[in-house]
This record gives C-alpha cells, sequence and structure tokens, in this order.
C-alpha cells in the first residue's frame, strides 16, 4: 500500500522487515574456520601444569641442534633431518634465547608444550591450506612458530646450564 | 532455531550448563553453542557487511573466537544469546570504523548482492544494503537485532537522538528505494 506521494506506507514497511529471514545457515565451511581458530587458540593459551619432562626436552634440543656425527665414508643426513635443523635454526632466529627462558612460566612441561604446539602448528596450516589468506590463521601461524621456537631455546638453555652444573 | 540432528544436546542442555561446558574448554559443547548462534547471527553481519558475504563470514569468524576467548567473564548464563549478538555487532561496527578511518568509503556494488539463503523480499534486502553505512548499521540494529536506542546508541558511541535520526533516514530511503 502507498501513500499520496507515492511512497509505501510505514505500516507496510513494517510488515516487511518483520517478515526477513532471522536466521540462516553460514556456509559449512565457517565453522572449519572457526573450529581451526579457536582449538589453536586454546593450545597457546593453555598453561602447562606439570613440570615432568624437562630432561626429555633438553635431550630433544639437544639432538635437533648437535653437529651431525658423520661417520667418513657414510652419506650425509638425510634430507628430513636437514629439513628439522634448518626448522630449528630458523626458530632460533626469531626468538633471542634470554627472551625464551624468561617468558614460559617455571615448570613448564617442554615435551608435551612443544607436541601440543606442533599439533596445533599442523592444524593452522591445513585450515590455512583451505582458505590461505585468512588473515587471522596466519597471526595464530606465526603466533604457534614464535611459540615453538621459544619452547626450543627454552630447551637448549636448560640443556647448556645441566652441562655447566654437571 | 532449527535443531540440528547431529547436535541433540544443542535444544536440550541449560544455557548455564552449556556455559559451564564452553568456559571448561569443551569442543563438543562451543560447536553446539556455534551450531545454534552462527544461524541467527550470520543473516545480521549479512546485512551489517551490505551483502559482503566474505566480510560477513570473516566477522562471524571473529565473534566467536572472542567468545571462545571471553565467555568466562559472562556471570549471567541466561544472557548468553544477547551477550552473543552484542559481541557480533561490536565486531562488525569496530571493523567498519577502522576501514572509515583506513579508507574513503568503497562505492557501492553495481549489481545488488544476493543474499546466501531462500530470500522471500530481495527487494527490501537490496535496498538495505544500499542504504549508507550509518543509517543501515542503526536500521538491522534497531528492527532486526531487537536493540533500543539506547543500545545502539551506546554500541555505537552516539547520542540517542543521532540513533534515531538515522533511523528516521533510513526508513525515508527505504521508502523511497522501494516505491
Amino acid at each position: 500500500m502507498k501513500s499520496a506521494d507515492g511512497r509505501i506506507e510505514d505500516a507496510v514497511l513494517d510488515r516487511r522487515l518483520a517478515a526477513l529471514e532471522r536466521s540462516a545457515e553460514p556456509p559449512p565451511e565457517a565453522w572449519n574456520r572457526v573450529r581451526a581458530a579457536t582449538i589453536a587458540r586454546r593450545r597457546f593459551g593453555r598453561p602447562v601444569a606439570v613440570a615432568a619432562s624437562l630432561a626429555a626436552a633438553a635431550a630433544l634440543s639437544l639432538f635437533l641442534l648437535a653437529p651431525p656425527a658423520v661417520p667418513p665414508g657414510s652419506p650425509g643426513p638425510s634430507a628430513a633431518e636437514q629439513l628439522v635443523r634448518a626448522e630449528v635454526r630458523a626458530m632460533q632466529r626469531l626468538a633471542p634465547m634470554h627472551t625464551a627462558a624468561e617468558s614460559l612460566p617455571a615448570g613448564t612441561d617442554l615435551a608435551a608444550a612443544l607436541e601440543e604446539n606442533r599439533a596445533a602448528i599442523e592444524g593452522l596450516l591445513t585450515a590455512l591450506e583451505a582458505d590461505p589468506d585468512n588473515r587471522l590463521l596466519l597471526d595464530f601461524l606465526a603466533d604457534a612458530r614464535r611459540r615453538q621456537a621459544r619452547l626450543i631455546n627454552r630447551g637448549v638453555a636448560l640443556n647448556h646450564e645441566t652441562r655447566w652444573k654437571s | 532455531m532449527k535443531a540440528d540432528p547431529s547436535f541433540p544436546e544443542a535444544g536440550s542442555r541449560s544455557d548455564a550448563d552449556r556455559l559451564r561446558a564452553v568456559v571448561a574448554g569443551g569442543e563438543a559443547a562451543f560447536e553446539s553453542l556455534y551450531r545454534e548462534q552462527a544461524p541467527l547471527l550470520y543473516p545480521l553481519l549479512w546485512r551489517l557487511a551490505a551483502g559482503d558475504r566474505g566480510l560477513a563470514e570473516d566477522w562471524l569468524q571473529e565473534t566467536f573466537v572472542r567468545a571462545w576467548k571471553g565467555l568466562d567473564q559472562l556471570r549471567e548464563p541466561a544472557a548468553l544469546g544477547g551477550w552473543m549478538k552484542r559481541t557480533a555487532l561490536n565486531v562488525a561496527l569496530a571493523d567498519r570504523r577502522r576501514k572509515r578511518l583506513a579508507t574513503v568509503d568503497a562505492a557501492p556494488e553495481a549489481t545488488a548482492p544476493e543474499p546466501p539463503w531462500p530470500c522471500a523480499d530481495r527487494d527490501l534486502e537490496s535496498a538495505i544494503a544500499a542504504l549508507p553505512d550509518r543509517a543501515r548499521q542503526v536500521l538491522v540494529m534497531f528492527h532486526l537485532a531487537d536493540f533500543t536506542h539506547a543500545q545502539i546508541a551506546e554500541a555505537m558511541g552516539i547520542e540517542v537522538g543521532t540513533s534515531k535520526a538515522q533511523l528516521s533516514r533510513a526508513r525515508k530511503l527505504l521508502k523511497e528505494m522501494l516505491s
């Protein structure tokens, strides 16, 4: 119904506004994005409570960072091993050792934290395959990589301390 | 709201139980919250985004990230739905403000946006999408999110009178476009 000036009347507009859809399913991939972002955030934010595996973490960092003991005549390190070492070196450049040692709470279970963070990185990479330009996921991935660097450096620092004391 | 058969607990659990479960880190509870709330927020965000589907989905994602992080601050479980709606609107308004500061207003799309759901009144949806930013925000919050002018004023950081004036402007423009 229209008024004298040809415009629709207020009551008609109100009825049409009231009849608009109030509920609609988002696309299915929206939940995948939310899930990746929230689970990743929980993994980064959750305090690691039990200090049970510091020695394991130190051993891990020692394995990753020790120069390869290559007997004469044997083949060089595998491609996977080279990749791991390159990754560790890149992470070390990202987070200086003194910062790493200060920024993690005392009693952090490094092995568990490393494993949890690694799983988070994998989850983010999977989510990014479906949505490569998602800024939020990219930010989380950067956070996860920085955290991984801190964890590794913390393990290295502890390993040095242990060796100096022994 | 339409019940999701794969999440039978969504309609039967109380808000308090679900809130406790989400705050405790329960992924199933959070997914149930998403399945219930996302369909209510998505049309609002799509309209606030002037029919930009990608932007609406980004805002939806950010809303649930904030919910995941901040639900433990919610003291009144019965207010869960309202809290989610306010969070979604705050995400959208803040992003719009940032973009207004960063760039000049983008030119409106040449073609009317198509709602990503079966739509009974495309003309009205297109007219809402074509409204100026502030007028559209006030209209959507008032008519489609059931906010009062006082709530709109608080959310947008404007005077109550400004909210009323923007609503009047939006309705006048809609009537012109639909005539």
